[in-house]
């Protein structure tokens, strides 16, 4: 396991998974148009946000079935706000994704107030098709990720897995460019030691 | 230091990601090699976890979910708006009426008391502008649906019963109770839905939604056993509660049965979602596949599993299809194509696969006739299975490939048997087109006062007292884990129904999926109206649809056709020439 992991390590590139390219000038215009009451529009907008912000929330919750909930939430949170983008439909993306954040953190923090019971571990790692999509490298990673604390676990979210810029996460999360280059040093050598540790053990 | 660190770090990894290597990236900086690489590393690690997306479907079914909820919470708004202006220009209308009448008898009316009639006037026609303008969406009522037999109401404030009636408004404080052998929903503002079980009693306490408050829905449950399905509530302070004479259950999205005795005895277990049961100032939490029991005056039992269920039929639609199964009582589960989605039947399950498929899940089915509702989103033909399977083993397999027919889709009937919870038989009667007639009873769009989209209904079989699986809390088993707490239960004897595109053939295991077997000839070809010609080809092999992966089908047919039930879908019933669809399958 951990000669896999080094084997991934070495690779020459780090990829940047950057959103499907859709024209931002588009995506103005249906944000225009969801805000005059165009349901068809802010359909259009929902297909082009669907998968960035499902990944974004699944990552998280670590669920299928809650980050569908979850996602569709987002939306229809968005649609009964959609008027307070006019003047702003050049954010629309950032402004998508702190609803999706503050609805996670809602989830979380209900959670906690329930008191949930201890789940099944196997269950608690996720949905049976994270398994078989991921390696058993990125199990560990993923949980690991999981276990960040909250802002953390959203730079290395939205930066290595959905692929945004520093700007963008900027505007998502509302902080300077300088402390999101903090949080990414401390969640990368956080995640780090983690997984060292994990290799120790085996 | 840590900030030009930071710095460091993050530019080296834009460089990364413009397509250097890590070794190019470490000679720039060779006093920060030692503290570099390792993160340089962990980074491009993360960027190698494959991302997860949804399908395409999923895509497109999702987003036509999410218009018709938008379109609809519209109208919903609207017309909770319209009504409560309209009633209060009734009432001022009535005002004025009496003030008229009192000004015109009487025989000296002093200025002051004018002056004040028509100052109170005024303010009432301010106070309705301001009520037009910021009109919160108050939802203080619930809709009765009887789907079988017989149910008593007893009216806020009232000793005397009355027979409710299908379809009727009940506000706060009305009392319902459903006869032997009797079932009913009652369906609130925002969908979700309470089904009550023959002999059973029930108070509402409390209704409130509104946009900006919390969502709370408060029953009473004497006596019997309901079958809970809360939409899920948004809000962190919303609460859907069933106060039993010995515990309270809280939810904020689930599916349990709560049922009482006579004794005041509680159980409660959750089929999806998590439920909080609370007595004598004790707590228990019951994730899926759990559940307590509450004895008068004692604190809640520990969670304990609930007993896998000893039979099953397990229906999928593949797109463009969704569909629904109506029971013997009248009370159904599935999804509409607008993506309305109804569960009446306790301890039923929709849901849609990692394949996007949609599965309906029925436990431990009654003896008695199933109506399969198959409704198409789109054209084209949809591939779908109906399983039963009893302790492990398969009892029945049918499947099908069909097109729509005349734009209409079918109604399937299933005839099933079944003795102390385990199915004997079943087989596929008929099937006919889905006329203006639906088997589901269901209020699509229930408002305070209203009754919108109300789907008719056909006549519901009443003859269920005898064979209701009453579904003893005991024996919930479940499903294959669609609750988003993470649920387990997997039956993990499902095992995979083949597919048996073939025709006659029933419970016979031998003869399932055998190529020889398709598409019999005779049915296949054709009534085939739309050009549906069923191929063989259609397999579907549902093996795991379920978004979890479940996996567990009932073990194959191989063998023991449990019942050795041979007979041919006899076609009770049987449509005309030209509706029969366009396959008939094994």
């Amino acid at each position: 396991m951990d000669n896999k992991r080094n084997n991934i390590a070495r690779r020459k590139t780090l990829t940047a998974n950057k959103p499907e390219n859709v024209r931002q000038t588009d995506i103005i215009i249906l944000v225009e148009k969801a805000i005059e009451g165009n349901v068809e529009a802010f359909g259009e907008l929902y297909g082009i946000f669907l998968d960035r912000i499902y990944r974004y929330v699944f990552y998280q919750v670590r669920d299928r079935m809650t980050a569908e909930d979850i996602t569709e939430e987002v939306f229809i949170k968005a649609w009964n706000a959609i008027s307070s983008c006019k003047g702003k439909e050049k954010t629309f993306s950032a402004w998508l994704y702190r609803i999706a954040h503050n609805r996670v953190i809602d989830i979380f923090r209900s959670r906690e107030k329930e008191q949930l019971i201890e789940m099944d571990p196997v269950a608690e790692a996720g949905s049976t098709e994270l398994e078989v999509e991921t390696e058993i490298d990125h199990r560990e990673l993923l949980d690991s990720i999981a276990e960040l604390p909250p802002n953390q676990k959203q730079v290395i979210i939205l930066k290595y897995i959905e692929g945004l810029d520093n700007r963008e996460i900027e505007r998502i999360m509302g902080k300077k460019q300088g402390a999101i280059r903090i949080l990414q040093m401390r969640a990368l050598a956080r995640l780090r030691e983690r997984l060292n540790g994990g290799a120790e053990e085996k | 230091m840590n900030d030009k660190f930071s710095r460091i770090l993050d530019e080296s990894i834009e460089r990364l990601i413009k397509g250097e290597t890590i070794e190019s990236c470490l000679e720039e900086y060779p006093n920060d090699r030692e503290q570099l690489e390792p993160l340089l590393n962990t980074a491009q690690l993360i960027s190698s976890i494959p991302k997860v997306s949804v399908s395409e479907k999923y895509s497109r079914v999702s987003k036509a979910r999410l218009i018709a909820r938008i379109r609809r919470e519209s109208v919903q708004a609207r017309e909770a708006e319209t009504r409560s202006g309209i009633g209060l220009f009734d009432e001022l209308g009535l005002a004025w009426h009496r003030m008229w009448q009192s000004i015109l008898g009487a025989k000296k009316v002093a200025i002051p008391v004018a002056l004040a009639l028509i100052l109170a006037l005024v303010l009432s026609v301010s106070g309705l502008l301001n009520h037009l303008s910021t009109t919160p969406a108050l939802a203080s009522q619930c809709t009765l649906t009887i789907l079988s037999g017989n149910v008593d109401v007893q009216m806020p404030g009232s000793n005397a019963e009355k027979t409710g009636t299908d379809g009727m408004t009940l506000n706060i404080g009305t009392r319902v109770k459903t006869a032997p052998g009797s079932h009913a929903v009652l369906t609130f503002f925002e969908g979700s839905t309470v089904k009550l079980e023959p002999e059973t009693e029930i108070e509402i306490q409390q209704i409130e939604y509104d946009n900006e408050q919390p969502t709370a829905i408060v029953l009473k449950q004497w006596l019997g056993r309901t079958w809970s399905r809360v939409v899920k509530m948004a809000d962190p302070g919303s609460h859907y509660q069933i106060e039993t004479p010995s515990a309270t259950a809280i939810v904020r999205g689930t599916l349990f049965t709560t049922e009482v005795e006579a004794t005041g005895t509680t159980k409660v277990a959750t089929t999806e979602g998590l439920v909080s049961v609370v007595a004598q100032g004790d707590e228990v939490y019951l994730p899926a596949c759990q559940q307590t029991q509450v004895d008068a005056g004692e604190v809640p039992s520990q969670p304990q599993p609930v007993p896998i269920s000893r039979s099953e039929i397990i229906i999928t639609f593949d797109m463009p299809a969704t569909g629904s199964v109506t029971d013997p009582t009248g009370s159904s589960t599935g999804i509409l194509p607008s993506g309305f989605y109804f569960n009446q039947i306790p301890e039923s399950q929709s849901f849609l696969t990692a394949e996007d498929r949609q599965q309906i899940n029925i436990s431990e089915p009654m003896t008695g006739e199933y109506i399969i509702a198959l409704r198409y989103l789109s054209e084209g033909q949809a591939h779908f299975n109906i399983l039963g399977a009893s302790d492990g083993n398969v009892v029945f397999n049918y499947t099908g490939n069909w097109g729509a027919f005349q734009e209409h889709g079918w109604l399937i009937h299933l005839g099933i048997h079944a003795e102390s919870g385990r199915i004997i038989s079943g087989e596929v009667t008929s099937a006919e087109p889905l006329g203006e007639e639906t088997p589901e009873d269901i209020v699509e769009a229930p408002l305070a006062g209203g009754k919108a989209s109300k789907i008719m209904t056909q006549d519901s079989d009443t003859n269920s007292t005898a064979d209701v699986d009453k579904g003893k809390p005991e024996d919930k088993g479940k499903p294959e884990d669609e609750d988003n707490t993470g649920d387990k239960g997997k039956p993990e004897d499902k095992g995979k129904p083949e597919d048996e595109d073939n025709t006659e053939n029933k419970g016979k295991p031998e003869d399932k999926g055998k190529p020889e077997d398709k598409g019999k000839p005779d049915k296949a070809k054709d009534e085939n109206n739309t050009g549906n010609k069923g191929k063989p080809e259609d397999k579907g092999k549902p093996e795991d649809e379920d978004n979890t992966g479940n996996k567990g089908k009932p073990n194959k047919p191989e063998d023991e056709d449990a019942t050795g039930n041979k007979s041919k879908p006899e076609n009770k019933g049987k449509p005309k020439d030209k509706d029969k669809p366009p396959y008939w399958f094994s």
